[in-house]
């Protein structure tokens, strides 16, 4: 067991090494100043440029790149959107409103997920069934931003029942919620549905597996049946969605916080990349990536404790 | 029981009066996108200038006159307004009362030490020349700021002096008026720094500093205090108890949301939760009739910078290629339909130039005499005819065949609506002028077009909106960035007769007597016409929403001061 | 039996010269021939997804959507690029339905001032259809008013925008088909590319395995973690925006999927006793691969290639919308929807109509590959 998880924290770190690599080349290959400002004379720009190094050769600065996030943990100084402030601090100054985001919507998704599975396969082809699934395949294919904005629409101008924007001063929690509830709904209906139909579809073929009708023969009813056979044996594939769930929660979170003003990570790499705030571009991504990868290392690891069969194979 | 329900009763009744009572003045505002810092030494965003103007303090303030339809200058930090004691030296006196919101107090040493660091040499900070250069030029500043390894300057050689602890002494390098020096001391770069929190952001080699980085890394002395910021979402302001000045404000909290998005925006407003919105050349349209609808000649005139060194173009020195473009731009089209009811301009020196001087130059004769021969060519100069014969000519005088065509590259950012739609209607419209023979292609960037063009050369065209707010006093200095002195110089250009008149405008003989300066200047932009140094587009044209419950400080908008919101009163 | 009677035959049978021997029944030992059709796997599976009413539908509305994608813009009067920006913002009017008052070249405009509605220069004659509400706006008199639209922009008689027209005055009916074009060109060299690196990639490790296979995995394993957003987003900084950045910002990590199902389905069928005894035979490598293992692969990966397709398109909007698309005056379905959400409150048609248009796509997609994966399922072989 340790020695699996030592193995996915070793490809772990070096795709995060990988990402760093990446994004420090391609974003130093493309032309670029990073101080533009044309009250400055050229020889003060030289000065400013030299404090980050500008002027050596592309490794140096890639080690020197390197060296700052490895051993001292300095991600370098944002230059146009915070100018002096550190990168680092920055993005800790905004992962919680990204997080409370991110973190409600899995929350809300999984049980509202799990229910809507459930109720469909258990009521397979009746109307709700039919209902249900129509949904799920709606809210699967319509890309959440166009959500956001339907809601957005409806529930703030034409019928103004919810706040336009995230509230950031908020006097107390209900009203701070409150101007949350439509970024998180718009961000949790995909995920719902993908759970709902992932699961939908395992216990209606767990239900009619043969180790169903043992435990109907050994004397359980269908409902203790259901619950302590075919629920829970559905339920271990499920952590299988969350991965992809969580990186498409996250993109959708970089347009959503944008759309309702939320002061989170993913308003902040879009700006960084649109300002061309190289050095806070490139600690985001690394931060988006370090992410997804502790996500994808959570759920490795924890398939591995769950189900051993999976560990032997290496994730092959 | 009874008794507890009266309790309750009187309990709510004191909570009703409590909150009525409580009936703050509260004035929602939005900015379109965060204060980058609150350090208005190293920032050059013009957002700054809201948490500045609401909670820093400067030397002197504008606020309005009497009578409602200009504003005037009174002493903030400084007691009075300056005074000339002796040639070119203008004495400042501070009042003793000025103080930080913690009550630490405001006094020349304060004054030396901001004005030295924004100055500083290694510091480098971005808005230095607002000191040093803008409406007045104070002698050795911007030497002391640029200076070099190999000519320092002293920072006793600096024209700014302190003489006791509540006078200081500023020296400029030509004669100036007392408004101008006023006017040098509003900005926002010239407010108060605080020492203790400037020096401990400062870093080991002193080359940079965290002031104002973060709401705790700053400190209010204006007539607001910050109360909170998070950034990109809200900054609130409340009174500051320390404020010496308080008769000029009315509001109690001001709210400043970072709204980015113009849908919530509208949506706001409409709600009335905003008390003023500008709306942009997509909404205009549904406000353009709203009684709450202000407007106001501003001081950009956006234009199209044209490369003149483009390796790859072979018209790219042509003169006749520039006026073919000049002549091809159908600026009424763009001006109402794409930037949005803004006025066409075939010209360049803004509809606010000289109007500190008594004259709005595009008043004048000599202004008016430039807009009428533009108007000669055709409607602000649009004629397509003219255009396809100076495009003949540049294929002639380059020795380009006849049939070649060319791609010129347009490069712009696309989150610029107004200007993409302009280039997008352009690629159509141009290769339709000049029968196919110029086409055009686009080229995006996300850094601003300076840095563009410092890293690129390969473009033909590039919008630019720039606007100097010297220009009000001497409508010539629109042309600044366009002199060979001008270190980010936009577009390659460079002729010796229009430096040598922009020479003769910036001497001081013509800059003293205003009749003329506006001849001169008339001159100036004849020359700059002749030689077409960049396509003229669009004069703009501000418009703002101000809610009903807004009184305002002024009658109509006065430029330079705008409407004073800042001043203004809530009546419900 | 023989084997071991063998020396027990006579001598005469042993001594037959061999040129004597031929062979019996040559010309009489046939199969007998079916009297039907055979049915192959494929037609089978089309068989099944047949019977699926709503994959049909999808697989239809599909059809339907790229053929109109490749008609409209043809026939429509108009070009993608064709401007007039006097017309700016013309509300949707289409020929028959204007008369039933739905997209009828109509709008209510709100907030104007009273006097300017008989000012013919703002609102020309008999362009103003009917006051809606008029109320005190300050000190002024203010009417909700009606106009047909196209009059008051001066739009001759005859003159149709079905779906209306953008900020340059061009018609959206045009560009949204020539978006959708783009869009699904995207989708499928993207499909496409990452079809071709997958299924190359997942057979050499699948087939060779032991430490190609090793490295291989590995390798892809690494690249996988990287997260979609970063990589996409990285790819289009690097090579701007346009058509080839956004399949090859898709392609990064997009064939990985691939690959991995490919490996998987080499696995399970390069020790089956048919590859083993091919290659006995000495087929060569190249021609075991694509012949003998991959055809089993086929089913799968159409139906990986149909769910690729709405992401593909889904990321091209996304792209869009946070400004990294493809370059103007070229539109998408994701550039149209972005333009449209930055004026959604005064002209929410501009929004609507992409945004069905890519739910619709996205809708249909799924649920084709949703009957694809159960048709081509071989448990359910030869059922009805």
């Amino acid at each position: 067991m340790l020695k699996y998880i030592l193995g996915r924290i070793g490809a772990m770190l070096l795709t995060i090494f990988l990402v760093m690599t990446l994004s420090f080349w391609i974003i130093r290959l493309m032309p670029m100043t990073i101080f533009e400002n044309p009250e400055v004379s050229p020889e003060v720009q030289y000065k400013l440029e030299e404090r980050m190094h500008l002027h050596e050769p592309k490794i140096v600065q890639y080690y020197y790149f390197l060296e700052g996030i490895i051993l001292k943990g300095d991600f370098g100084t944002s230059v146009k959107l915070r100018p002096g402030m550190d990168v680092f601090d920055i993005i800790m100054v905004r992962i919680q409103p990204t997080m409370v985001l991110n973190f409600f919507s899995l929350l809300v998704s999984i049980p509202l997920g799990i229910l809507a599975g459930t109720v469909a396969a258990l009521r397979r082809n009746t109307w709700l069934d039919h209902v249900i699934s129509f949904a799920i395949v709606i809210f699967i294919s319509v890309p959440s931003f166009v959500f956001a904005s339907l809601l957005q629409y409806c529930l703030t101008f034409l019928w103004p029942v919810f706040p336009t924007l995230y509230n950031a001063q908020a006097p107390n929690v209900w009203q701070a919620f409150r101007s949350m509830i439509l970024p998180i709904t718009a961000l949790s209906l995909g995920p719902i549905a993908t759970i709902a139909r992932y699961l939908r579809g395992e216990l209606i073929e767990t239900l009619s597996s043969e180790y169903m009708l043992l435990a109907r023969t050994k004397g359980l009813t269908q409902n203790e049946a259901t619950w302590s056979h075919a629920f829970r044996n559905s339920m271990v594939p499920i952590a299988n969605t969350i991965i992809p769930m969580i990186t498409g929660i996250m993109g959708g979170s970089l347009v959503i916080e944008k759309l309702f003003s939320v002061p989170g990570e993913g308003g902040l790499l879009v700006d960084s990349i649109m300002a061309g705030d190289h050095f806070l571009t490139v600690a985001l991504l690394i931060f988006y990536s370090l992410i997804s990868l502790i996500t994808i290392l959570v759920v490795d690891i924890s398939y591995g404790i769950i189900d051993p069969r999976i560990r032997i194979g290496g994730g092959k | 029981m009874k008794k507890l329900i009266l309790l309750a009763l009187v309990l709510m009744l004191a909570l009703c009066v409590a909150s009525s009572a409580n009936a703050e003045k509260a004035f929602h505002t939005y900015l379109t996108a965060d204060t980058p810092i609150l350090n208005g030494h190293n920032s050059v965003e013009t957002s700054l200038d809201t948490p500045i103007g609401y909670c820093g303090a400067t030397l002197y303030r504008a606020i309005a006159d009497e009578s409602r339809l200009n504003y005037k200058y009174i002493g903030e930090i400084a007691a009075e307004l300056p005074e000339e004691i002796s040639e070119n030296v203008w004495r400042i006196a501070l009042r003793p009362e000025a103080c930080w919101a913690n009550g630490e107090p405001i006094n020349a040493d304060t004054v030396m030490y901001s004005f030295k660091m924004l100055l500083d040499p290694v510091l480098a900070n971005q808005m230095a020349d607002f000191l040093s250069d803008a409406s007045i030029t104070i002698v050795n500043a911007k030497e002391y700021s640029k200076q070099t390894s190999d000519a320092p300057v002293a920072w006793e050689d600096v024209g700014i002096k302190k003489i006791d602890d509540y006078t200081i002494e500023i020296t400029t390098t030509g004669s100036v008026t007392q408004n101008s020096v006023c006017a040098q001391f509003t900005n926002r770069a010239t407010a108060m720094v605080y020492e203790p929190l400037y020096e401990a952001g400062m870093n080991a080699d002193r080359t940079s500093t965290t002031y104002g980085v973060t709401a705790d890394q700053w400190m209010s002395a204006g007539p607001y205090k910050l109360e909170s910021w998070v950034h990109d979402s809200v900054q609130t302001y409340v009174r500051n108890e320390n404020y010496w000045l308080p008769e000029y404000f009315n509001f109690d909290t001001v709210e400043v949301r970072i709204i980015k998005e113009m849908n919530a925006r509208v949506e706001l407003w409409e709600q009335g939760a905003l008390d003023y919105l500008s709306p942009d050349a997509n909404t205009i349209e549904t406000y353009i009739d709203d009684p709450r609808l202000v407007e106001n000649s501003s001081l950009t005139v956006f234009h199209i910078d044209i490369n003149c060194k483009n390796p790859e173009n072979p018209l790219t020195a042509s003169i006749n290629y520039r006026k073919a473009l000049y002549h091809a731009m159908n600026r009424e089209v763009i001006a109402r339909s794409i930037f949005g009811y803004q006025e066409p301009s075939g010209t360049y020196v803004n509809g606010q130039a000289g109007m500190f001087s008594g004259e709005i130059y595009r008043d004048s004769e000599p202004g008016l005499a430039v807009t009428a021969r533009v108007n000669e060519w055709g409607p602000a100069g649009y004629n397509p005819e003219l255009a396809r014969e100076y495009l003949a000519k540049a294929y002639e005088e380059c020795g380009v065949s006849e049939d070649t065509v060319i791609t010129l590259i347009m490069a712009f950012d696309e989150s610029d609506t107004a200007w993409k739609a302009t280039a997008e209607y352009l690629k159509e419209e141009l290769p339709v002028i000049f029968e196919g023979k110029i086409q055009l292609d686009f080229d995006f960037h996300t850094e601003s077009a300076t840095a563009y063009k410092q890293t690129h050369d390969v473009w033909d065209l590039s919008p630019n909106d720039w606007s100097r707010s010297a220009s009000r006093t001497y409508p010539y200095t629109c042309f600044y960035y366009y002199l060979s002195t001008y270190d980010s110089h936009p577009n390659n250009f460079f002729d010796e007769e229009f430096e040598a008149q922009y020479a003769v405008c910036d001497s001081e003989e013509v800059k003293s007597d205003y009749p003329r300066l506006l001849e001169e200047t008339a001159k100036l932009e004849n020359i700059y016409l002749d030689k077409v140094i960049h396509i003229p587009m669009v004069q703009g044209v501000g418009y703002q929403l101000i809610s009903d419950r807004l009184e305002l400080p002024v009658d109509e908008f006065v430029p330079g001061f705008g409407w004073g919101l800042i001043y203004a009163d809530i009546v419900e | 039996m023989i084997i071991e009677d063998r020396n027990h035959l006579p001598q005469e049978l042993e001594d037959i010269p061999a040129e004597k021997l031929q062979l019996a029944g040559k010309d009489n030992y046939r199969d007998e021939a079916f009297a039907t059709a055979p049915i192959g796997f494929y037609r089978d599976a089309f068989r099944r997804l047949r019977k699926n009413k709503v994959s049909m539908a999808s697989l239809i509305a599909i059809l339907v959507i790229i053929l109109l994608a490749i008609v409209v813009p043809e026939i429509s009067g108009y070009t993608y690029v064709q401007q007039n920006v006097d017309q700016k913002y013309l509300p949707p009017k289409i020929p028959g339905l204007e008369k039933l008052g739905i997209a009828d070249g109509t709008r209510v405009m709100t907030n104007r001032k009273k006097s300017s509605i008989s000012d013919p220069t703002r609102f020309p004659e008999g362009s103003v259809l009917e006051i809606v509400r008029e109320y005190q706006a300050g000190k002024r008199i203010a009417v909700d008013v009606k106009v047909d639209y196209y009059k008051y922009c001066g739009v001759p008689e005859g003159v149709y925008h079905w779906f209306g027209t953008d900020y340059l005055g061009r018609d959206i009916l045009t560009r949204l088909f020539r978006g959708t074009r783009i869009s699904l060109l995207i989708a499928l060299l993207s499909v496409v590319t990452n079809l071709i690196i997958g299924v190359i990639y997942g057979s050499v490790a699948g087939y060779y395995g032991g430490r190609i296979d090793m490295f291989l995995t590995h390798f892809a394993e690494v690249l996988d973690g990287l997260p979609y957003i970063v990589v996409t987003i990285l790819f289009m900084m690097l090579f701007g925006a346009g058509i080839v950045s956004i399949v090859l910002a898709l392609t990064v990590t997009g064939w990985i999927g691939t690959a991995r199902l490919t490996r998987a389905q080499f696995y399970r069928f390069k020790g089956r006793e048919y590859v083993l005894s091919a290659r006995t035979m000495g087929v060569p490598d190249r021609r075991l691969i694509f012949r003998h293992i991959l055809p089993n692969t086929v089913g799968p990966l159409i139906t990986r290639a149909m769910i690729a397709v709405p992401g593909a398109i889904f990321s091209e909007s996304f792209l869009a919308y946070i400004g990294l698309g493809i370059m103007p005056p070229e539109p998408s379905i994701g550039i149209l929807l972005s333009s449209g959400q930055s004026v959604l409150l005064q002209y929410p048609y501009l929004t609507l109509f992409p945004a069905v248009l890519i739910s619709v796509l996205m809708v249909a997609f799924n649920m084709l590959s949703n009957g694809l994966r159960d048709a081509m399922d071989p448990n359910h072989r030869g059922e009805e």
